[in-house]
């Protein structure tokens, strides 16, 4: 059996277990999104988009969706976990299954509404919501297994005018046993003139291998501002799939921040498309491979409309075995005028088994426009590090502060200041030696 | 508007200068394709077994292959059985010189400005003139013969040097490269061959004019250069073709082989037709070129200056395999109307220390799509490997595209690896700045546009520096206004 029949069986097998299995038009979504699994198979190296990465780890071993377990977290697990003192209306997800009782949505204020998404597979209706209307065109893999196995999520909305003060913090943490998968779809959106922060985080408890595949669709209004952050301290066995679909109005700003130090295996698929007049976007983000991790960001930017801006700039650092992909497409659609896009990858390659593949991507299509991009590979400076020894710091510490104030650049974009400060830190605890460096900065 | 402003109507309906043709008889091909009419040209050429199995055998391969889709273009299917496969001037007896030249033909090289005569020799150019497929006339040979240098056609290397082309031939780009490198290698017609011996170096630039002529007949050239130890040679090539309404089919090949301390300077100005304003017509220009830097401290230069074309999808290449060796790609583009073009490099660094540098400029006016596509790929045994890339592209008019598609792939962590590219349009105040100073729109483009390309202009030889300058000025025609 090839890897696509044996999701198909496990589907099968699950069919009346999955959530709105009663429900016709969930069983509906989910069996157009089989058949789309069947259409594209797993990718291949053929496949434009997929040259650099494979999921041949989802083909060997078929992933089934988590169970909904009650989780033990004691209070000490609890603070270790990071953000855990992050001052935010919190959705705790365990294993990709909201829960309720260690979430915090008690205080939100008014005109923020939000919900998990299991409850809206219970609803009858003729049609399906918006974000499940075509799974038989779901545009890869990723996404059709997904709709084939989604099982919650949140839907946050947030009415026009609200400026939403304390963040919101999605927190997804594995607890499952080896194999299991976690299938989540969060929707997220904002009415015009909002404003409001989402904090992304994964994290894992045990060292199980694992898959965590979330699609997330935005959506901004009119004058809307998002700043999205995303932390992702999968486990050194997890597989991170995520696809981010963003629409942006008129003259709506979105922020992405993303941090990436975690899984063996991530793929993070970032697609906006600035619909009108004016909209903004801000990209930045770090990764790290280490290891044997395989890291591959994609990001996608469609100036659909005139006079809008994007800045997208992204660092890697590749030791070990790591592979970073950093691939960024920024596409100006005919009139489009007065777009103004750049995009930056900046890589560091650290040691002779480690790869990093960039392909920053501008296909334009209007004349009156400003966009570029720029991309490097290289090493830390040899010039800078003699300054750094000529002062007494040994080579060692020397090489991890330099590296630290590479990715620390992309860190200090970040609007957020507690997530700022705990991403500093979880830096430091990444990077060989990092603790000696800690001493160095204070 | 001001006095002096061209009429643009007039300018955009100008007919292709170079449009012509030239009626002699040619031996052609019925059209199609099959493993009969691969015998057949093999037989007409009178070539050795080697050469028949391998065309054969390419062949077989390219029937296995599907036409690659991956190219920023979009262009109807081509119908490969509806092409004539070979086609030559008949030629009855072997010409002793000039004189024995079909005037008919001596009169198209006159109307292209190609040197042939006596006093155009005297310009220093030697030229290997390709009328379709089969060269009929080459000069200089004698000067060249005395140092050692082999300048042939093709199909006469086969005959007199097969031990180099059995050597060389296929060793750089494989006879089952890609879907047109294989259809190439099945049915390639005529070409040139250059070989320089160790330690000599060029005397003057070898050049070669390639001119499409009978209806419906694709160009399948093959090129092969070898750069022997020490050696250098720099190598012109110049294409022009008559008006037609059908699209032709280009499908070159060009091998480049440099040893130890060898150089290879490899210069284009591609002008084929490229289709009426409406985009009727033009060349399809699918070709493969690239250089092997074999040798220790070997050098190869591409520089390209691509005008014309329905059509063109090229991606000259170096493979730096010696150590110490360096990889140059010069390149201009230029899509007006309803031109594509999809064009890049690749500088595979395999060698250690080895360097490449990378300058494209691309302009897209009317309707043309520009894209480059590149690839630069560090391997893990490459140390020091150093690449600069630098991809600009201008804008003129807001119907046309300008793409950038660069892959960079490093696999040695003491590799520097730089990558820059913009787009943007014509400044209006640059405009504004020359016309004040009585430029007419139409000087002024020109010579921002000759601005923007001048870093690639200048890697070019010198006459066909100012060629190039005023084929650009001619190809922008009609896009400002």
């Amino acid at each position: 059996m090839n890897a696509v029949e044996n999701y198909q069986t496990l589907y099968h097998q699950l069919a009346d277990q999955l959530p709105g299995s009663n429900i016709a038009w969930v069983r509906a979504m989910r069996e157009a999104a089989l058949l789309r699994l069947e259409e594209l198979g797993f990718p291949t190296r053929k496949q434009e988009a997929w040259k650099y990465t494979r999921l041949q780890a989802l083909e060997k071993d078929t992933y089934y969706p988590a169970p909904i377990r009650q989780a033990s977290i004691s209070d000490e697990e609890w603070k270790k976990l990071p953000l855990a003192s992050l001052d935010a209306n919190k959705l705790l997800f365990v294993d990709g299954h909201f829960n309720r009782i260690l979430s915090d949505i008690d205080s939100l204020p008014p005109g923020v509404l939000i919900n998990e998404l299991s409850s809206l597979f219970n609803r009858k209706t003729d049609r399906p919501p918006p974000m499940f209307q075509n799974t038989r065109q779901a545009p890869n893999v990723v996404h059709a297994l997904n709709n084939a196995f989604v099982f919650d999520g949140a839907t946050i909305n947030i009415l026009a005018d609200v400026q939403l003060v304390k963040p919101i913090h999605l927190q997804y943490i594995s607890t499952a046993e080896d194999k299991s998968a976690s299938y989540t779809h969060n929707t997220i959106i904002m009415g015009p003139n909002s404003h409001a922060h989402v904090v992304e985080s994964h994290v894992v408890l045990g060292e199980q291998s694992y898959t965590n595949n979330i699609q997330t669709h935005i959506q901004l209004g009119a004058g809307a501002q998002l700043e999205h952050h995303k932390l992702q301290l999968e486990g050194q066995a997890g597989i991170h799939l995520s696809v981010t679909q963003v629409e942006q109005d008129q003259a709506s700003h979105y922020q992405n921040h993303l941090f990436a130090f975690g899984s063996q295996l991530m793929r993070n698929e970032l697609k906006l498309n600035l619909n009108g007049e004016q909209a903004s976007c801000l990209l930045n983000g770090l990764f790290l491979a280490q290891g044997k991790q395989h890291l591959d960001m994609q990001t996608q930017i469609d100036h659909r409309a005139p006079a809008c801006t994007s800045r997208e700039t992204y660092r890697g650092i590749a030791d070990d075995n790591g592979h970073g992909v950093f691939d960024g497409k920024v596409k100006v659609h005919p009139d489009a005028q007065l777009s103004d896009a750049k995009v930056t990858s900046n890589n560091l390659l650290l040691s002779r088994g480690a790869e990093i593949d960039t392909k920053p991507q501008l296909e334009i299509f209007a004349d009156d426009v400003k966009c570029s991009h720029g991309a490097t590979i290289g090493q830390l400076d040899e010039d800078v590090l003699f300054y750094l020894r000529s002062r007494g710091i040994d080579e060692a510490t020397s090489r991890n502060l330099m590296l630290f104030a590479f990715a620390s650049q992309i860190i200090q974009q970040c609007p957020l200041e507690p997530l700022k400060k705990a991403t500093h830190e979880l830096l430091l605890k990444h990077l060989p030696g990092g603790d000696g460096l800690q001493a160095l900065l204070k | 508007m001001s006095i002096g402003m061209p009429n643009i109507e007039e300018l955009v309906n100008r007919e292709y200068p170079a449009g012509f043709v030239t009626d002699i008889e040619s031996d052609t091909l019925p059209p199609g394709l099959n493993e009969g009419v691969i015998r057949a040209i093999s037989a007409k050429k009178n070539e050795p077994e080697f050469l028949t199995e391998w065309r054969l055998d390419a062949y077989r391969h390219w029937m296995k292959m599907v036409v690659p889709q991956w190219a920023h273009v979009k262009y109807p299917a081509i119908d490969f059985q509806a092409i004539s496969y070979f086609s030559a001037p008949k030629t009855q007896k072997r010409l002793e010189g000039l004189d024995d030249v079909d005037p008919e033909l001596l009169r198209t090289y006159e109307k292209l400005g190609i040197p042939l005569d006596e006093q155009k020799i005297l310009a220093g150019v030697a030229v290997d003139a390709v009328f379709d497929s089969v060269s009929v006339a080459t000069t200089f040979k004698d000067k060249l013969a005395e140092m050692g240098i082999i300048f042939c056609s093709f199909s006469e290397a086969v005959q007199n040097h097969t031990e180099l082309v059995k050597r060389y031939l296929g060793s750089v780009v494989s006879k089952r490269d890609n879907f047109y490198a294989a259809l190439n290698a099945a049915v390639f017609s005529d070409g040139s061959f250059v070989y320089v011996p160790k330690g000599v170096r060029c005397p003057m630039e070898l050049s070669t004019y390639f001119r499409i002529n009978a209806a419906m007949t694709g160009q399948f050239e093959r090129t092969l250069i070898i750069a022997e130890e020490g050696s250098y040679v720099s190598y012109l090539e110049g294409c022009t073709a008559p008006m037609r309404d059908e699209n032709q089919l280009h499908a070159a090949v060009v091998e480049l082989v440099a040893l130890d301390d060898a150089q290879i300077k490899y210069s284009t100005v591609q002008n084929w037709y490229p289709g009426d304003a409406e985009g009727r017509g033009g060349i399809y220009n699918f070709v493969t070129k690239r250089g092997l830097c074999k040798g220790r401290n070997s050098k190869i230069s591409w520089t390209q200056v691509e005008t014309g074309s329905a059509i063109t999808w090229k991606y000259p290449s170096c493979i730096l395999k010696g150590d110490n060796s360096v990889g140059e790609f010069y390149s201009v583009a230029l899509t007006n109307n309803y031109q594509q073009a999809d064009t890049g490099t690749k500088m595979i660094h395999v060698g250690k220390d080895t360097r490449s540098t990378i300058i494209s400029k691309g302009i897209s006016a009317a309707q043309g799509q520009n894209a480059y596509r590149g690839l630069v790929q560090v391997h893990q045994g490459a140390e020091n490997a150093r690449n600069y890339t630098q991809c600009d592209s201008l804008l003129i008019g807001d119907r046309c595209g300008a793409h950038t598609f660069p892959y960079i792939e490093v696999r040695n962590p003491t590799a520097k690896v730089e990558h820059e590219a913009s787009t943007s349009k014509i400044g209006e105040d640059q405009l504004f700045y020359c016309q004040q100073r009585g430029l007419s729109p139409e000087d002024a483009v020109t010579m921002i546009v000759n601005g923007f390309c001048k870093q690639v202009f200048k890697e070019l030889p010198m006459e066909f520096a100012v060629e190039a300058q005023k084929l650009l000025g001619v190809s922008l025609e009609g896009s400002v206004g």
